[in-house]
């Protein structure tokens, strides 16, 4: 039985509200922010770090947790959240960081919180500016600082001002002559940009006794996942990578999600993290059942069919991974007419949809020496696999088919795993 | 991109912000579609622009990045990998794509593979399943995307592919051949593409490279040679060349496949012969596996490069003699786009371009010219008017002429008149019915005079004397495409591009043509981008490009694409907003929806009339698909115009087949089920169709069979649109103060001499009618004169058929519509054939003198009701109910309200002035 096509059914998505299971990582990680909330000192903020499979449930768990808390605390915290895929230089993170903090104060402060002054607003308007230069001529920075000249009154802290003042000689209070007499140019680099962004999180925190920033960064891993594939670029991914952390000295919380391959050197100070396992199959079901709810009824009633039940229960066992479930299932539902048959035969197309450049056979081939799925295959391996062709090797690697188990040291690989239907054995095979 | 689905939700890809490479393989049409494909389905790309890597340093990297927006950098070869992820990085722009031309960064394109192709295939799954599709009925839900997806990895690749097959599908319903070996069109379209990317490499390398391909990638004996082919297999990226390694793409893989193979060689085959052998894929030139069965499309369009459904061979002339002394450039790119469709091309230019030079080769284009070819004669220089000057016939008829090289002022006449011209085309029309003339020339400031006893002014009038005049080359025919830079007076403005000259008509022709072979089109579509284009660029209406004849054919073929429904042009305003170039005068009302097709053959978006003027309408477009923003030039089609007449159906006639339904495919006719106020009643008497309308609508009972029905409704349809028209025309608001024009209208009885007529005058049939037209100010601006002629009948048609946007007459000007320049005293009046013959008939000239071209051909011709496809409700609609909600006379007030302003609000739109003079006559029918 054909399952009629999906309406806006997606498996990369990832409200929150399809959020199923996992209450107890769920209270894990609202009870840590929210115990850093009511006990906090003001020098010292918070990192938690969520690890996990590509598809694995960072995101929706992430977002979920801190979609409560803004609901509890949006009042007087401020909720920053920044998807790192493909930004490819700290220097773009930090600067959305800036104007996503710059907009939400703005917004707190117009719902009527008396803890974010309009001074407060401006200073976080005078990083939002110096983020949107790299060189620039003093006069025409001051200029465009003069409009945020209230930033100079702010009553407490003031540290972003002092360090702008001390460091580049920049002031938002000069008068227009003033203005017009500065010479000269300045540099202002990502580590310029990550201190005044440090040290504006630290006058917001001095405002008030409540006044915090939840800084969620999302898909870390993704700066530039393709870097792995080349040792000099790894190493620039990695300097970027390492500076955007960095960040992580002000005294605010830090919400990380990474997959566990790329977080293995980088987090070794940070000491609240999870990680991550698949949900369990019974879950699956749940969780498939959350996303239908905008789904026709006709839909639902396909797949509660006893033909299509006992597809889903097998995807569930099979699947390692939420995305991969949801993955195998959407290709099912929309291409496999026919219906019946061993998994592993119904979704022998699926391939052909994005990794098409990789021949069907080299890539059986390939994904035979993989066996078992979790099975970590070392370069040497793989290249004899691959008849000790570089080219199909890179092939491989570009069209992610292996993934290297370390981005850092990618000598060892694993199979993508939503190619691990290659591995489920078919029906007589033995 | 025509089988994407208007709907193709713009969260169909999440492409993150970010630094990106285009292929280094895709072409500037490959990277144009992609581009275009994200604009389509990444809700945060709506638009994109292209940056040389040169004007980096020009970019304000500090200024702001306006949203949605997306840059395309430029890179020249010489840039090394690491330069240019530093500067991609460093811009500030959230998408920044770089297009390198060739391969920088290993891996660097399979983002596309990974982050779009899944989605797209996704999509056009959903889209081709859905039953309404336009193509349902040519079953494209059994194109077989899972093959098509095994074959490419790059997802414009697999669009082109997709489009490929379907075309060949539907060239097989037009032959009449099996329609459902799909596969077997997937496979022949994929060798094309793959045929495609073969050509782009060197000829020197392309033997190494197809070997290598056919052969598998295990031919190394001769490393130095493998080499080289690999290398060039990886400059057009079908494969990957890796050390000493080569990994061969999908496409490149699948040359395995006979068909594809056989397909791929004749593809490559037919850079090399005439575009007619596009159609007969028989015979491929070299050996190949696939010899033993040729493949069995006999008339295959895979249409990205070539003509449709030509079966002869290609011919072009153009005749481009010197325009003081410079270099043409115009001939060159003519020339080039010509030769990509697969013309054969013959020049004649330069000083070989004289009359006896451009003579001859006209003639020998015509012997050589045989049955089914394809024939365009194309020619870019000056225009000339001259007449026969005697002192006792001053009126005597003028004739326009090109200027060949040796045609000198003052020196003896040796231009070429439109009448030899016209010879020529006479005597092609019976070898092939595909003539294409093209005139990109520049007007006559003055007019000569050529004596009668000279040995120019006897030839012609001799040629006079003997020719019936059929205006193929200058006025336009039905029978010829005519595509003329400017209307009859107007100026064709030429450029200048590295030192040469060109015409900005052609410049736009060749770019149109160019987007033709990737899309297809129909002449129509193409001229209005091409007008809509000049209009851009001079900001100008004075050069007015023409089209006559059959504008509905796909270019350089006998295949129409025939309209579907009353079609109007989409124009953007200064503001931004989109606009019709169409209203009230079009029939046009607030309210009325319209689907707007911006690749020409699927709706990408649709729109609202919420603000009308007479000749433009404001458009509300469809929120929901806010980021298919309509182009300039896009056609919108009117779903469902309120204006309409209403048609009862006795209840004796509502049996007859097919009535109703052909009733409802009209636009503008509306059944109803309650008799009274109804404009048209049908009944059926003795198996007849009779039909009740106004006190002056007669006509013979038509036969209740198919073509009866559909004379009827066509007959209807004609009289609603007609009736409707005249509605719009009562109320003229007057040309202003400072216009002034008359006409006058001129009969001719047979063998006699053309008499100014006066109105209500009786003429027998038979009585030939011209008018003049004069604007007599001096200091006046141009007007623009339509003539419509309402026969007995009571239908309209248009008389100025060669400027159908009305007859320009400049100031101190005087024109004629109607009658020929030479000889041709008028259109002749002929009697309906299906009004009876019983009484006197009213003959009424209307003539709408406006202050810019007034194209009114929309609501006057209508869609083709034999393939209008049904889009109307198949309910009958009550007389007393509105047709359209209740919403609509809200909007309908508010519309009111704002014609009555003195001003459009957009100052973009003046607003048009224009009046109405009319002549009526009685005519009696001859016996």
């Amino acid at each position: 039985m054909s399952v009629p096509l999906f309406f806006q059914f997606q498996p990369r998505d990832v409200d929150p509200a399809l959020f199923v299971d996992r209450s107890r990582q769920l209270r894990w990680l609202e009870g840590l922010v929210t115990h850093y909330l009511y006990n906090r000192t003001v020098d010292k903020g918070l990192v938690v770090a969520v690890l996990g499979a590509k598809g694995v449930g960072k995101s929706i768990l992430s977002r979920k947790a801190l979609g409560a808390l803004r609901d509890k605390f949006g009042r007087y915290v401020a909720f920053v959240t920044i998807d790192c895929r493909r930004k490819l230089s700290q220097r773009k993170v930090l600067r959305e960081i800036a104007d996503s903090l710059h907009q939400e104060l703005a917004r707190m402060k117009t719902s009527g919180a008396s803890e974010v002054t309009p001074e407060l607003v401006d200073t976080a308007a005078v990083v939002k500016t110096i983020a949107s230069y790299t060189h620039v001529k003093l006069s025409t920075l001051h200029e465009n600082l003069a409009v945020f000249k209230n930033a100079s009154n702010l009553k407490v802290g003031g540290k972003l001002l002092d360090f702008l003042r001390a460091e580049f000689n920049i002031a938002v209070s000069r008068d227009k002559q003033e203005r017009q007499a500065l010479e000269g140019e300045v540099l202002l680099d990502d580590t310029t940009l990550r201190e005044s962004l440090i040290q504006l999180l630290r006058d917001v925190r001095i405002q008030d006794p409540k006044l915090d920033v939840i800084i969620y960064l999302d898909n870390i891993d993704e700066l530039d996942h393709d870097a792995c594939n080349d040792a000099s670029k790894r190493e620039q991914i990695r300097l970027e990578t390492i500076g955007l952390l960095d960040l992580c000295r002000a005294p605010v919380g830090f919400v990380l999600n990474m997959r566990s391959y790329y977080a293995s050197s980088l987090l070794r100070d940070v000491d609240n993290t999870y990680t991550l396992e698949s949900l369990p199959p019974e879950h699956m079901a749940q969780m498939l059942q959350v996303r239908l709810a905008g789904e026709r009824e006709e839909i639902r009633e396909v797949l509660a069919s006893d033909q299509w039940s006992a597809t889903l229960e097998e995807l569930s066992r099979m699947a390692p991974t939420p995305l991969v479930f949801l993955r195998w299932l959407k290709y099912l539902a929309e291409w496999d007419e026919v219906g019946r048959g061993p998994i592993a035969t119904r979704l022998e197309g699926y391939n052909n949809h994005h990794v098409a450049n990789v021949s069907p056979e080299q890539l059986r081939v390939v994904a035979r020496i993989f066996d078992p799925p979790a099975r970590t295959v070392q370069r040497a391996e793989l290249l004899v696999a691959c008849d000790g062709r570089e080219a199909m090797l890179s092939q491989l690697i570009h069209a992610q088919v292996v993934l290297p188990r370390d981005f850092w040291e990618p000598n060892e690989f694993t199979l993508d795993p939503e190619l691990h239907y290659m591995l489920i054995p078919s029906e007589g095979t033995p | 991109m025509w089988l994407l689905p208007p709907d193709f939700p713009t969260n169909t890809f999440d492409l993150q912000p970010g630094s990106r490479a285009l292929p280094w393989y895709a072409d500037d049409a490959h990277a144009a579609a992609l581009m275009w494909l994200l604009v389509r389905g990444e809700a945060r790309i709506s638009e994109w622009f292209p940056l040389p890597w040169t004007a980096l340093t020009e970019l304000d990297r500090d200024a702001p990045v306006r949203e949605g927006a997306a840059l395309v950098l430029l890179v020249p070869p010489d840039v090394a990998p690491e330069e240019i992820e530093t500067q991609a990085r460093s811009l500030p722009w959230p998408y920044v794509f770089w297009r390198s031309r060739r391969p920088a960064l290993e891996g660097e394109e399979a983002w596309l593979e990974r982050d779009i192709k899944r989605e797209l295939l996704s999509q056009l799954r959903r889209s081709l399943l859905d039953r309404a599709h336009p193509l349902a009925r040519f079953h494209v839900d059994r194109l077989p995307l899972p093959l098509v997806a095994s074959m490419v990895a790059d997802p414009v690749d697999l669009l082109e592919i997709c489009q490929g097959t379907m075309l060949l599908a539907l060239q097989s319903v037009a032959d009449e051949r099996e329609r459902d070996d799909f596969e077997f069109y997937v496979r022949w379209s994929v060798g094309w593409r793959l045929g495609e990317y073969l050509l782009r490499i060197p000829e020197a390398q392309r033997q190494r490279a197809e070997a290598l391909i056919y052969r598998g990638d295990r031919e190394r004996e001769d490393r130095a040679s493998f080499r080289l082919g690999a290398q060039a297999l990886q400059a057009v990226g079908l494969g990957l060349f890796v050390g000493e390694d080569l990994a061969l793409g999908p496409l490149a893989r699948s040359a395995q496949d006979e068909t594809i193979w056989a397909a791929a060689l004749h593809r490559l085959d037919l850079r090399e012969v005439s575009v007619a052998r596009v159609n007969l894929p028989h015979g491929a030139r070299r050996t190949s596996k696939a010899s033993a069965a040729p493949p069995r499309v006999t008339r295959s369009a895979p249409a990205r490069s070539a003509p449709a459904s030509l079966a002869g061979r290609a011919r072009s002339l153009l005749i481009v003699p010197p325009i003081e002394g410079s270099e043409r450039l115009d001939l060159t790119m003519m020339r080039d786009e010509l030769s990509a469709w697969g013309f054969d091309c013959t020049v004649c230019a330069g000083d070989d371009a004289t009359r006896d030079g451009v003579l001859g080769a006209l003639r020998r284009l015509v012997d050589a010219t045989e049955f089914h070819d394809v024939v365009v004669i194309y020619y870019s220089g000056l225009f000339g008017r001259a007449r026969l000057s005697t002192a006792n016939e001053p009126a005597e008829p003028m004739w326009d002429y090109i200027v060949p090289a040796d045609h000198e002022p003052g020196r003896g006449f040796r231009g070429i008149a439109e009448f030899e011209l016209d010879a020529f085309i006479d005597d092609l029309l019976p070898r092939t019915k595909n003539v294409t003339v093209i005139f990109d020339a520049e007007s006559p400031s003055s007019t000569v005079s050529v004596d009668p006893e000279s040995s120019a002014g006897k030839r012609y009038t001799t040629l006079i004397e003997g020719r019936r005049p059929s205006g193929h080359s200058m006025t336009g025919s039905d029978r010829v495409v005519r595509l003329a830079a400017a209307a009859s007076s107007s100026a064709a403005y030429p450029v200048r591009r590295d030192e040469q000259a060109t015409g900005i008509f052609t410049e736009e022709l060749c770019a149109g043509l160019s987007r033709a072979r990737r899309t297809p089109m129909s002449w129509d579509t193409l001229i209005r981008e091409v007008r809509e284009r000049i209009v851009m660029r001079r900001l100008s209406v004075a050069q007015r490009p023409e089209l006559n004849g059959p504008r509905w054919r796909l270019p350089f073929s006998v295949r129409e694409i025939v309209p579907t429904a009353e079609r109007v042009t989409v124009v953007i305003a200064t503001d931004g907003s989109p606009w019709l170039w169409a209203g009230r005068l079009h029939g046009i009302d607030a309210g009325d929806e319209v689907d707007i097709l911006d690749d020409k053959v699927s709706i990408t978006t649709t729109g609202r009339v919420i603000e009308l003027f007479d000749d433009w309408a404001k458009l509300e477009l469809d929120p929901s698909s806010s980021d298919s923003f309509p182009r300039p030039g896009s056609v919108g089609v009117l779903r469902s115009p309120s204006r309409h007449m209403t048609v009862f159906i006795a209840p004796e006639a509502l049996k007859i087949v097919g009535l109703v339904s052909k009733l409802e495919q009209s636009g503008r006719l509306s059944v109803v089920e309650r008799r009274a106020d109804v404009d048209f009643e049908i009944i059926l008497d003795e198996d007849e169709l009779h039909v009740r309308g106004p006190s002056w609508m007669r006509r013979f009972p038509r036969p209740s069979m198919t073509l009866g029905v559909s004379e009827l409704v066509e007959d209807l349809d004609a009289v609603a649109r007609s009736e409707l028209l005249l509605e719009s025309l009562r109320d003229p608001p007057g040309l202003g103060p400072s216009s002034e024009w008359d006409v006058q209208v001129f009969g001719a009885a047979p063998s006699s001499r053309p008499r100014v007529l006066g109105s209500d005058e009786l003429l027998d049939e038979g009585t030939v009618l011209h008018a003049e037209v004069s604007n007599p100010r001096l200091a006046s601006r141009p007007i623009y004169v339509n003539m419509l002629r309402r026969d007995p009948s009571g239908r309209l048609a248009l008389f100025n058929s060669s400027e159908p946007a009305g007859v320009e007459v400049f100031a101190r000007e005087k024109r004629w519509i109607g009658r020929q320049r030479y000889r041709g005293l008028g259109l002749t009046l002929r009697w309906p054939s299906d009004v009876p013959q019983t009484e006197v008939g009213r003959e009424t000239l209307t003539f709408v003198a406006s202050d810019r071209p007034l194209d009114l051909r929309s609501l006057l011709e209508g869609p083709d009701m034999n393939n209008r496809s049904s889009q109307r409700t198949a309910q009958l609609v009550p007389r007393d109910l509105p047709s359209e909600p209740a919403a609509s006379d809200e909007l309908r007030s508010t519309v009111r309200r704002t014609m009555l302003a003195s001003n459009p609000s957009d100052p973009w739109v003046t607003t048009l002035r224009w009046e109405v003079v009319s002549f009526s006559f009685e005519v009696t029918p001859s016996t």
